[in-house]
């Protein structure tokens, strides 16, 4: 598994899409900057109203969109180069190159949510936000946000498997994302979204939240777990019987 | 140019493009439909001055990344019937210019995503008279909110096009789209001359005319330099 | 156990109601250079697919090392190089890093790299991006790949398609050596039979998915029985003539053709021809080449 992934590893890092664990960070680290002066913070709770902020611009269509292109991108050189039938024919299980797959885009985004945290930190810094930092939230934050996206990668990996084109999955992608835009804003069907889930789950104080989470029991267990599961064994079960 | 329009649509056959362009306008219909079906008493009271302006601009709310992303992805698989099977060192070893190769598939985008307008100017009329909203319809607000917001794109639109053909490699066309897209939807707050602020129509109607003339400049530009650019390169 | 290293049994694959390949017997022993031949079409790829896993039978088994694909491929996989069809690659990566990212799969020592990539002459474009490779370059690094691992069955699919003759002929002398060097078996995919016939040692044909000869090189070569070609003055004349005779002949373009005979029926035509004033310019043996037995085997399907 270990040997899997660094090979993987190896492929991704030359080919520099790794690069766009930047670009979302640094624009919400922008809007972060400008937007912060226009609004009276709440006394003391600076750090999470700059972080609802930046959660906007970050969490809305980028995440899972992000998603999406990170899984095309892992699968594309496999269908370029033939690889599939290169990669299948080693002595590694199909199991195995699937989850090493998922790891690395699973990985990537965990760099994408560290970045948006040092923006953060860097916004509350030059602002100079209080020294008391609520990690406790801002963790809950990034990694519900992380979470959420985990269905979405285990979909995208599936579709970006089965079709050889880049903009078929993307297209996919982009269809079941771009309602997020109206779903978000509603009280009932927000939380039954599997898409909206990275928005809402970084969005902090919802009103909703299950404990120190910010989605509650039920969209936690059924809405994110539950479709991860389904995501994730129905490609799993696909990728095990390819044919190339 | 007749000849080449006809060849393009033929290859286009089969290819889940027209599909794309008429999914995008009927599913930000749709959306509007729950959104309304669902929220009825709400949003008629929320728009109740101008119901058929509510339901254009809740629509447009949606079109415009629709719109941006939907370029990125139709000139990107124009592009790739190409790549896909190596098919330029056919294409260009016809006796067709290559102007008019690269006009052709810049057309044939243009053209595409003008019908998915129409669509959803269809789509929205369609959706407001089962709304009940009456029959006095803001034509003139419609079409302005249907067609501005692409017009406003020209330059994205050159500028997917000239990277979608130029690289083999669409991911990289596909990524700096959906970029944009993003950027542009959380441009409010920036300067009225960077363009990924002029698909909003944010400037007051009379103030976006300007930035639609400015778009169709700058795309037109674009699309010159951009054409220069296929002229020099050599088929691989 | 049976002593070869792949053994097939009935192997049938079907794409919807398409056959492609039908009850293959395919046996191969240890320490051969077995040529797969066939037209284009013929099923050869989608064998090859099987033999590695890449697709499922839909009848039939695969035994290779003695073991059944369906229940221990990893652990013949470990023993096997490939390459099927086109090269694989990735075209970002230069040919050692493309070489890198199979042998951390395979857990190869790093040396064995620079010893494939002089194996297959790709030393000095090893820094190179493999998308800037000609064919033969792609070709000759899906080879090194397929070496990488220190296999014990090299299987190749169409390992010289477009490489140049030069390269060719290294290959098939690479090829050729591994058996004894290293006492590895190579299966080798070719629709063409010249190919097959300068290294195997094996040849199995298959044609519209079923296999319809497979034995020695030798045995396809004894097939290749003589006629003996007569040229004469006036043949059609001559033919009668030897008719009525009792002597068995065919008139092709003006010249007589007799099936192999002895030397004695040879000599008495002869005779029976001089006997009958006919000029006889030419007595000639005529051999049939493989590409007749293999165009008679497949029923003239397919050009080589």
């Amino acid at each position: 598994m270990g040997r899997l992934f660094q090979s993987e590893f190896l492929k991704l890092r030359k080919s520099l899409i790794w690069l766009l664990i930047f670009v979302s960070p640094i624009l919400s680290l922008f809007l972060g900057l400008l937007e912060s002066n226009e609004i009276t913070n709440v006394k003391g709770a600076e750090w999470m109203t700059t972080l609802s902020m930046m959660t906007i611009s970050h969490a809305i269509l980028f995440l899972p969109l992000l998603a999406g292109v990170f899984s095309s991108f892992v699968c594309r050189y496999e269908h370029a180069g033939g690889g599939w039938k290169q990669l299948l024919a080693m002595p590694v299980s199909r199991g195995s190159i699937y989850v090493a797959k998922l790891l690395v885009v699973a990985a990537l985004i965990a760099a994408t949510q560290l970045l948006f945290v040092v923006c953060l930190l860097f916004i509350g810094w030059v602002k100079g936000y209080p020294s008391v930092i609520p990690w406790d939230s801002i963790a809950i934050s990034i990694v519900g946000g992380w979470v959420a996206c985990l269905p979405l990668i285990a979909l995208q990996m599936f579709v970006s498997v089965a079709w050889s084109s880049f903009a078929a999955p993307l297209a996919l992608n982009v269809i079941l994302t771009i309602p997020n835009m109206l779903i978000i804003n509603s009280e009932k069907f927000g939380p039954y979204y599997p898409w909206a889930q990275p928005f809402l789950a970084m969005m902090p104080n919802s009103s909703e939240g299950f404990g120190a989470l910010n989605v509650s029991l039920v969209t936690l267990l059924i809405v994110i777990l539950g479709s991860l599961g389904l995501f994730l064994s129905s490609g799993f079960v696909y990728f095990k019987r390819k044919e190339v | 140019m007749g000849r080449i329009m006809a060849s393009e649509m033929l290859k286009i056959k089969r290819k889940m493009i027209l599909f794309l362009i008429f999914l995008g306008p009927i599913g930000v219909v749709a959306l509007e439909a729950c959104n309304f079906g669902l929220r009825y008493d709400y949003l008629t009271k929320v728009y109740k001055d101008d119901l058929w302006g509510g339901l254009i601009n809740e629509a447009s709310l949606l079109s415009i990344p629709t719109i941006l992303i939907g370029l990125t992805i139709i000139t990107s698989m124009i592009a790739n019937i190409e790549h896909q099977t190596n098919a330029w060192k056919q294409l260009l070893a016809l006796p067709i210019s290559k102007t008019k190769v690269y006009t052709g598939k810049a057309l044939l985008a243009f053209l595409l995503l003008i019908l998915s307008c129409v669509v959803l100017a269809g789509g929205i009329i369609v959706l407001g008279l089962l709304l009940k909203f009456g029959v006095n319809i803001p034509f003139l607000y419609l079409l302005k909110m249907c067609f501005f917001p692409f017009l406003a794109s020209l330059p994205f639109l050159a500028l997917q096009i000239w990277l979608a053909i130029t690289m083999k490699n669409q991911a990289i066309p596909l990524t700096v789209g959906i970029m944009g897209t993003i950027i542009s939807m959380y441009s409010m707050n920036f300067p009225n001359w960077v363009p990924w602020k002029w698909p909003l129509l944010v400037n007051d109607l009379e103030k976006a005319v300007y930035s639609i003339v400015a778009s169709i400049v700058i795309g037109l530009l674009l699309y010159l330099v951009s054409h220069l650019d296929f002229h020099r390169k050599e088929v691989r | 156990m049976s002593n070869y290293i792949i053994e097939t049994e009935k192997l049938t694959k079907k794409y919807g109601a398409r056959r492609v390949v039908h009850q293959v017997d395919l046996k191969v022993k240890k320490g051969e250079i077995y040529g797969f031949l066939g037209p284009n079409g013929a099923g050869k790829t989608t064998t090859i697919k099987m033999l590695l896993g890449l697709a499922r039978p839909t009848k039939g088994s695969i035994h290779i090392f003695g073991k059944d694909m369906k229940k221990d491929k990893l652990a013949v996989l470990k023993k096997i190089g490939s390459l099927v069809e086109y090269p694989s690659y990735y075209g970002h990566l230069t040919a050692y890093e493309n070489l890198e990212a199979v042998r951390i799969l395979l857990d190869a020592p790093k040396s064995r790299i620079d010893e494939v990539l002089s194996i297959v002459r790709l030393t000095r474009d090893a820094k190179r991006p493999v998308k800037g490779f000609s064919l033969g370059m792609k070709q000759r690094l899906g080879i090194a790949t397929a070496l990488l691992g220190n296999p014990e069955l090299l299987i190749l699919d169409e390992p010289t398609n477009g490489l140049d003759p030069s390269g060719i002929i290294e290959i098939r002398e690479l090829l050729k050596s591994m058996p004894k060097e290293h006492g590895i078996t190579i299966v080798v995919s070719s629709h063409l039979l010249s190919e097959i016939d300068q290294m195997a040692t094996q040849v199995g044909i298959i044609s519209k998915g079923e296999m319809i000869f497979q034995d020695s090189i030798e045995t396809l070569r004894k097939r290749s029985s003589s006629k003996i070609k007569l040229t004469v003055n006036d043949a059609q004349s001559a033919w009668r003539n030897l008719m009525s005779n009792g002597f068995k002949t065919d008139v092709v373009q003006n010249q007589l053709f007799v099936d192999s005979v002895t030397d004695e029926k040879i000599a008495e035509i002869v005779s029976s021809l001089v006997k009958n004033d006919y000029s006889i310019y030419r007595v000639e043996e005529e051999k049939k080449s493989l590409e007749e037995i293999f165009l008679e085997l497949t029923g003239g399907e397919g050009s080589l």
